[in-house]
């Protein structure tokens, strides 16, 4: 690849087949499975939303087989404490020892469902270790295992007694995936692949391959990290994000992480597909997960039922792509 | 029809007046009249649910066959109204009786006569079919005004009485369990929207349905009280009970005789007992005449122009109409050139939208490809032909050869882009990437063109934005065809 340092082309080829071998589990969501899949490469964090029962924890579990890492589930609800995400000390009798009993958080791959129905403290308790890559027990620091990916869920129907996330929280998430309903086809290949010979509703990913170890996801970072972004790309980037802060229908825009998180998730699609530079049509197609959540419309474009990716859309139709 | 059994108050009334009246009556006897209707309408309904019909079908039957539900109504109040009860058995006895006859009339032609419910009792009660029913209805016609306006204010209240209920249902079911809005209930309705729709139908049309029928058969009874004088007749026969048991004067009876004589009924039996002689009925009748109540005479005056009349063609006679008058003329000629203008206007804007969406518009490819457009600039870029070399490939191929290669790519690109533009129409936005304008092009479908534009857009990607330099030979393969794809045309 461009320089000496990149992992070898055979291990960036199985990188590259993780989303079809995720698709082969998971059903019917090619866009959530390469959405994921673009934030683990690019080391980032994902906010899914969409009603439960969708395989959600399928697709962690699926991702977490194919990279062979270490898989969490945490089920948010309004009486969990920070400790029960981080750990606590516990007082050993047998060695008569103060002891560290680390919490979920200690894994590769977490799934954190339904995160608005905890209060803010147990959610920034999350969302330090997100951004931290550490958590701090009892005033001891341990770094997590990379890779790190979260992957929180929200449910957009039941919004009674939630908390709903800060816009300053939600910036800490690449990305912001919608998880919708499969199509007839594949709902209907789903559910017979999943209950032919089935016992109970465990859920199967014995068909997935492993790939890769974690320990090399890493290095694939480190790799997508430094896939070349020529000036125009990043002014085009630049340009996008003030652009959204102006536009007109946008109340609040996003910030300059907003064009950072742009830039790593374009550099991810680049990554996937197969080239070692970034277009302007990875910045295209990474926009609207990456921005959906860091822009907040006007009352009245609310009221009148329009979301963020209508107006995002409209944004990136109008705004001039970069012509060298 | 014994007029003495009447239950309701007769007396002359006006259209609207025998509305009420009918709503009088509904209101007194609605469970009676209700439960009627049901055991009518139930029963087609449940036929409905057990046939395999589409929902929408079952709905439209349902409806169609209101005029089978409403005759057991009225047969049962026309026995009510002369005080005779008739139980639920014994009118469901004389269905066949009361329904069946005409019935394919009433369900066919019939059924959408704004006057149903005032035209039922004389096919109905009177059992009148033909001419004879013709002749009754233009009779009768008077009401027939107020009974289409009837039909016309029950169809407003029972849709707004279904859409009231739908809405208290709908109202009333928790949000998590509710499957349905009011837009996917409308336009994209499920089978049990559909079926509630029908439900709430069913018993909006059971609850207008007493009121309707029961206040066109109280305009059918004013009308015929009015033609018929029941009242009057009414009046007689107890004045007649009254003087029964008192010496009656021939004064009173001749009196009587004349006034039947004028709403022309028949007379009382009492009165055709009297026997007199042609002479003494005519004095007396000579007395009664001469009595203030007929020979009643009035002045009346009034005002009538008698002169002559003024010649019609006034012309302004001083100089201030006139020149208002031309003014006037100045005017509306300014307006209709206006006017004209336009409408030229707007039909030129029209031939211009025309000729610039012909693509959208289903234009022909071909036609298009030889059109020459207006010089735009496209996507921040000048795509104008005048602003191409003459020969765009042979130009870049220069350039190629003198080691200008980024040059001569990005002057190939833009001249691809100005020729999908101008020659092929193609609709290319200002926030297009290479990506979209090449996947754009794919619905040319002109053999070779995709494969040849995904190459060079590679290419034009990878010199752009990875400063991979390709090989010359590339490069000089790319110009040669594109003098293939694009070459035979002018470039400006």
């Amino acid at each position: 690849m461009h320089d000496k340092t990149s992992p070898p082309q055979d291990r960036l080829d199985r990188a590259r087949q993780l989303e079809s071998e995720i698709a082969r589990a998971v059903i019917g969501q090619q866009q959530v499975v390469h959405e994921v899949v673009l934030a683990l490469f690019a080391a980032g964090h994902v906010l899914v939303e969409g009603v439960p029962g969708l395989g959600k924890t399928l697709l962690v579990r699926s991702l977490s087989a194919a990279i062979q890492g270490e898989f969490s589930r945490i089920q948010f609800t309004p009486d969990l404490m920070p400790s029960d995400i981080s750990g606590h000390i516990m007082f050993d009798m047998k060695s008569e020892n103060f002891r560290v009993r680390k919490g979920p958080v200690f894994c590769n791959l977490l799934l954190a469902d339904e995160i608005n129905r905890s209060p803010a403290k147990t959610q920034s308790a999350l969302l330090e270790a997100m951004q931290e890559q550490q958590v701090t027990i009892e005033g001891r620091t341990f770094p997590l295992t990379a890779p790190f990916l979260v992957l929180a869920t929200q449910n957009p129907i039941e919004q009674e007694g939630t908390y709903p996330l800060p816009q300053a929280q939600l910036d800490r998430f690449l990305l912001k995936v919608f998880i919708d309903y499969p199509a007839e086809d594949d709902e209907q290949q789903m559910v017979k692949q999943i209950t032919d010979g089935r016992v109970g509703d465990q859920l199967d990913t014995s068909t997935i391959r492993p790939l890769m170890s974690a320990e090399e996801i890493p290095q694939i970072q480190n790799h997508v990290a430094s896939l070349k972004v020529d000036d125009e790309i990043i002014n085009y980037a630049v340009r996008l994000i003030r652009a959204a802060r102006d536009w007109n229908g946008i109340e609040a825009g996003p910030g300059p992480r907003g064009t950072i998180s742009l830039l790593r998730a374009a550099r991810a699609e680049a990554f996937l597909g197969e080239r070692d530079f970034v277009t302007p049509d990875d910045i295209k197609r990474a926009a609207l997960p990456v921005l959906r959540h860091r822009v907040r419309l006007t009352t009245d474009l609310e009221i009148e039922g329009y979301r963020p990716e209508d107006v995002l859309k409209d944004l990136l139709d109008n705004l001039p792509a970069p012509r060298k | 029809m014994d007029l003495d059994r009447i239950a309701i108050k007769l007396r002359p009334r006006e259209s609207w007046e025998g509305i009420d009246l009918g709503f009088t009556m509904a209101r007194q006897w609605f469970i009676k009249l209700w439960l009627i209707w049901l055991c009518s309408a139930l029963p087609v309904m449940l036929l409905l649910v057990v046939l395999p019909l589409p929902l929408w079908l079952a709905g439209l039957i349902l409806w169609w066959l209101k005029p089978v539900y409403e005759p057991p109504l009225l047969y049962w109040m026309s026995r009510r109204v002369f005080s005779e009860t008739i139980s639920l058995r014994g009118v469901f006895s004389d269905w066949r009786r009361i329904v069946l006859p005409q019935l394919i009339a009433m369900l066919s032609w019939r059924r959408f006569t704004p006057a149903r419910s005032f035209f039922m009792p004389v096919v109905v009660l009177e059992g009148l079919r033909g001419e004879r029913r013709k002749k009754r209805i233009n009779v009768l016609a008077k009401n027939s005004g107020a009974a289409s306006w009837l039909t016309v204010v029950g169809i407003h209240f029972e849709v707004i009485l279904q859409f009231g209920l739908l809405g208290l249902i709908l109202a009333l079911i928790p949000e998590d369990l509710l499957w349905t809005d009011w837009q996917s209930y409308l336009f994209d309705p499920d089978p049990v929207s559909e079926w509630l729709h029908h439900l709430t139908a069913l018993a909006a049309m059971s609850l207008i349905a007493p009121f309707y029928v029961a206040a066109g058969f109280a305009l059918y009874l004013t009308r015929r009280s009015q033609l018929e004088a029941w009242d009057l007749e009414l009046g007689l026969r107890r004045m007649a009970q009254r003087h029964e048991t008192r010496p009656v004067t021939m004064r009173n009876i001749l009196l009587a005789c004349i006034a039947l004589m004028f709403i022309g009924v028949s007379l009382p039996e009492t009165a055709q007992a009297v026997e007199m002689s042609h002479q003494e009925a005519k004095s007396l009748i000579q007395e009664v005449l001469s009595e203030d109540a007929f020979g009643e005479e009035k002045t009346v005056s009034y005002w009538e122009y008698v002169g002559e009349e003024e010649s019609q063609s006034e012309e302004p006679d001083s100089a201030f109409f006139r020149w208002l008058a031309s003014i006037a003329e100045s005017i509306a000629f300014l307006g209709e050139l206006l006017l004209w203008i336009v409408v030229m206007a707007l039909l030129f804007y029209l031939l211009h939208w025309y000729f610039n969406n012909r693509s959208t518009l289903g234009g022909s490819v071909v036609e298009l490809r030889d059109r020459r457009a207006t010089p735009t600039i496209v996507a921040g870029l000048d795509l104008r032909p005048e602003t191409m070399p003459d020969n765009p490939s042979v130009k870049a191929l220069e350039m190629i050869d003198q080691g200008r290669c980024r040059e001569g790519v990005a002057l190939l690109y833009r001249a691809t882009l100005s020729r999908l533009v101008h020659y092929y129409a193609l609709p290319i936005k200002a926030g297009d990437t290479e990506g979209q304008c090449l996947d754009r092009s794919r619905t040319l479908q002109i053999p070779g063109l995709f494969d040849y534009l995904s190459e060079l857009t590679a290419i034009w990607q990878k010199l752009a934005y990875a400063q991979h330099q390709p090989q010359k030979n590339q490069l000089v393969d790319l110009c040669h065809a594109w003098i293939e794809h694009f070459g035979g045309r002018d470039a400006g």
